[in-house]
């Protein structure tokens, strides 16, 4: 199975993967919607991208209580059933990456969904290679 | 809902402590398309002539392109303009990093800073909320030092941060404003304009979001230039080497600006290159503006030695020739630290080489009194001497304050005939490139409105080296032949071609990386991204024409402040000295197949051939070629109608002969 991974090494800060991918999950471009984030220290050039880790047995999925989470057994990503979301955020808690991430308007818990495995934040990686999808 | 802009325009007067909102006119989109171009809008309606740039009449302008905030490639590029302290002429000034995208995210497209304050301030603007603040405790700190105090003060580190260091608030004629701590709005002196107006910095925090009209083509014609971007051969190497990556090249050219541009030569010029600074202990990162894929930046430490504990941004190719070559240096490390005090006193690198190297023939030529030297050797390659002389320009002390009013009037004041050393023109110093070794160059750096510099009109499509650059040749001019950059004829067609593109590229909120520099996104791929983003059909002659009118009506802003065709000349020593180490015929042009230097080639910006590019431009351009002034039909065709009556008042507005 294909891995979607970060390199916090490669990472030039550009932020181009958080634009596009809050643009095809949310239909618009914002750092807020990105289901990547990016921890930058700027007086270092440091630029730290977090991303779903995708864990084999994954806490979030135990920690709802909801049963709305589970992992999509094509693409290995954790897929969250917003009709089954009731907005605990137990499974942001349970998270030890803090990379589920909590829609408040929605009241709706996100993470990466690997764009049904043909991720869009790889293809505007192509020059650093800080994301890779292998 | 306005679609890929916020919508609005932020003003503050700090004299005066007001804080109001205006929307971004509609109409002003499709005539000026955004960043720069709004910003040419909003500095000729704000002030008229005359006015002192350090004084609270100038306006200092922030706009945000249009597509940034998008994933739209390159597109976080931020154009600031006011009137020029250093040229008293119109200024814009370009910056990348990601402050641009974090003030549309906070809701504002333009920020307008009128007055000036009593004592320090810094504007925060926290989404819709904006306050102007104390910042008498943030003055006299350096860049670094002020934007960790910010995020200290805010509680957040993600805040975006827009700063002036010792540069600009000691007023030094191009002093920087720094962004994302390492990106420089440098030229032209914006610094000390914010300076002037006791405005040490603009925190910005934004939680807002950038909706897009047409989102399948917006996503369809993104992905048409990134994938055209990508495809460009000098893609990998601009991300792998940085803009640093061309000086070798540049340096086997013999066009590499060496000892104050008496050279085009310095023997190790590897040894300050891109790809020798990649394999170096220095390079630990590279780094990415807003939106941008192909991340040339660099970020650079130096862990032993003299310098031990310097970190930087940088260095660009730009400031090696500058705090390098220029001064006679191939010392990697010294131009490491060199670029380390720019960036943290917020100096243009530029202009603090140009004039470090204007000291170093000075002081060869014995011009200085001891007085005046306080013992410094401004020898040479003296590397501890270039490092020096930036800390002594950005706090104004000894020798210092009198580079710190940049070299055309440094040359005034020492005289001896230091001018015709001074590399600058209309009184900004010239940017590193060899403008007797490329003809188009020379051209636009003549016209620019800003000074003589790249960032108006780069055409290094007319060397011919890449399969892009002879196309575009070829589109403009009908045939690949005039991709030479040792020939006249065309010269006015490319620069003004490429002035339009430039300019939709700015009012964008593109990199000059993605069409001029490099050829992957044509004009028809930059309207088919602005038509979807704002959801009207915006052709590619729409788009070069409002590139145009926001070139002229620039123009048109130096015009009113009485700039004629006199001003549009280069610096002396390019006039009348020839290039030497061209002149020998070791020339890389040769080598370059199927070219050779025509017949009557001299490495010279001569009068004659200057004069006889710039009749071909201003007829051009339908402009009158003794003054250089628009014609009224130029203006009345571009619908700049707008600026007609008050240079008439003046009698601005040529009559057709």
């Amino acid at each position: 199975m294909k891995r979607l991974l970060a390199h916090p090494n490669k990472c030039t800060g550009c932020r181009s993967c958080m634009l596009i991918c809050s643009f095809m999950h949310t239909d618009a471009c914002s750092y807020h919607g990105s289901r990547i984030k990016i921890v930058s220290d700027e007086g270092h050039g440091i630029h730290t991208p977090t991303l779903c880790q995708f864990c084999e047995d994954p806490p979030c999925v135990s920690a709802c209580p909801a049963e709305a989470l589970s992992k999509n057994p094509k693409t290995n990503s954790i897929q969250v059933d917003a009709s089954l979301c009731n907005g605990c955020q137990a499974c942001i808690s349970a998270c030890p990456f803090g990379t589920m991430f909590f829609d408040p308007e929605n009241q709706k818990a996100f993470t990466c969904d690997l764009c049904q495995g043909d991720p869009e934040c790889v293809k505007v990686c192509q020059l650093p290679e800080a994301l890779s999808y292998v | 809902m306005r679609f890929a802009i916020a919508g609005k325009i932020l003003h503050v007067d700090l004299s005066k402590r007001k804080i109001w909102t205006e929307s971004v006119p509609e109409e002003w989109i499709h005539k000026f398309i955004g960043s720069r171009g709004v910003n040419a809008k909003i500095l000729w309606d704000s002030m008229g002539s005359g006015i002192d740039p350090l004084g609270p009449e100038n306006t200092l302008i922030f706009g945000t392109g249009t597509l940034s905030g998008t994933f739209a490639p390159t597109s976080g590029r931020t154009t600031v303009t006011c009137k020029s302290p250093t040229t008293h002429l119109y200024l814009k000034t370009n910056v990348g990093g990601h402050w641009g995208t974090e003030l549309k995210f906070a809701g504002y497209d333009y920020l307008v800073v009128h007055g000036a304050a009593i004592t320090p301030v810094y504007l925060w603007i926290d989404d819709g909320k904006v306050e102007i603040r104390d910042a008498r405790h943030l003055w006299g700190k350096d860049v670094r030092e002020t934007t960790s105090l910010l995020h200290e003060e805010i509680g957040d580190p993600a805040t975006q941060v827009a700063v002036i260091g010792q540069g600009g608030e000691n007023l030094v004629y191009f002093a920087a404003i720094m962004v994302s701590v390492y990106n420089a709005a440098a030229r032209g002196g914006a610094g000390a304009v914010m300076g002037s107006k006791r405005l040490k910095a603009v925190a910005v925090r934004g939680h807002g979001s950038v909706k897009v009209a047409d989102g399948k083509e917006f996503y369809r014609s993104c992905h048409v230039a990134i994938k055209n971007s990508y495809e460009d051969a000098t893609a990998k190497f601009a991300h792998l080497y940085g803009t640093a990556g061309s000086v070798p090249m540049v340096n086997e050219a013999r066009a590499f600006p060496a000892y104050n541009f008496r050279r085009g030569y310095i023997e190790g010029a590897e040894k300050i290159g891109g790809p020798y600074l990649a394999e170096s202990k220095y390079l630990k990162r590279r780094l990415g503006c807003n939106a941008c894929i192909f991340c040339c930046h660099r970020y650079c430490e130096i862990k032993e030695g003299k310098y031990a504990g310097c970190y930087t941004g940088g260095p660009e190719y730009e400031t090696i020739s500058a705090l390098g070559a220029g001064c006679g240096s191939i010392d990697l490390e010294v131009v490491i630290k060199a670029n380390e005090l720019c960036n943290i006193y917020g100096l243009d690198t530029i202009s603090a080489g140009n004039l470090i190297q204007w000291a170093m023939e000075g002081y060869e030529k014995k011009i200085f009194t001891e007085q005046q030297l306080e013992g410094l050797r401004l020898e040479w390659g003296n590397g501890e001497v270039i490092v020096e002389m930036v800390r002594r320009i950005a706090h104004r002390q000894g020798l210092g304050n009198i580079l710190a009013d940049g070299v055309k009037r440094a040359a005034e004041k020492i005289g001896c005939g230091s001018e015709k050393w001074a590399i600058q023109a209309k009184g900004l110093e010239q940017s590193r490139v060899e403008t007797r070794a490329a003809f188009g160059y020379a051209l636009a750096f003549a016209v620019n409105p800003r000074g003589p510099d790249h960032l108006h009109s780069e055409t290094i499509a007319e060397f011919g080296t890449r399969p892009g650059g002879r196309r575009l040749i070829k589109k403009i001019t009908g045939d690949e032949k005039y991709a030479n950059p040792r020939l006249i004829e065309k010269r006015a067609d490319i620069v003004r071609w490429h002035e339009d593109c430039f300019a939709a590229t700015d009012s964008l909120g593109l990199c000059a990386f993605i069409n001029t520099s490099r050829f992957g996104v044509d004009p028809q791929q930059m309207a088919d991204m602005f038509s979807a983003a704002i959801g009207k059909r915006v052709t590619e002659e729409e788009l070069m024409e409002a590139g145009r009118r926001i070139l002229t009506l620039e123009k048109c802003f130096n015009v009113r402040e009485g700039a004629t065709r006199a001003d549009d000349v280069l610096p002396w020593r390019l006039m009348n000295e020839p290039l030497e180490s061209l002149a020998r015929g070791q020339d890389v042009m040769k080598a370059v197949e199927g070219k050779t230097n025509p017949e009557d080639f001299t490495p010279i910006n001569s009068p004659a051939m200057l004069n006889r590019m710039l009749d071909e431009y201003y007829e051009l351009h339908n402009w009158d070629k003794q003054t250089s002034w628009p014609y009224r039909e130029t203006l009345e065709k571009l619908d700049l109608k707008e600026v007609i009556p008050e240079l008439e008042s003046k009698g601005k507005i040529p009559r057709k002969k």
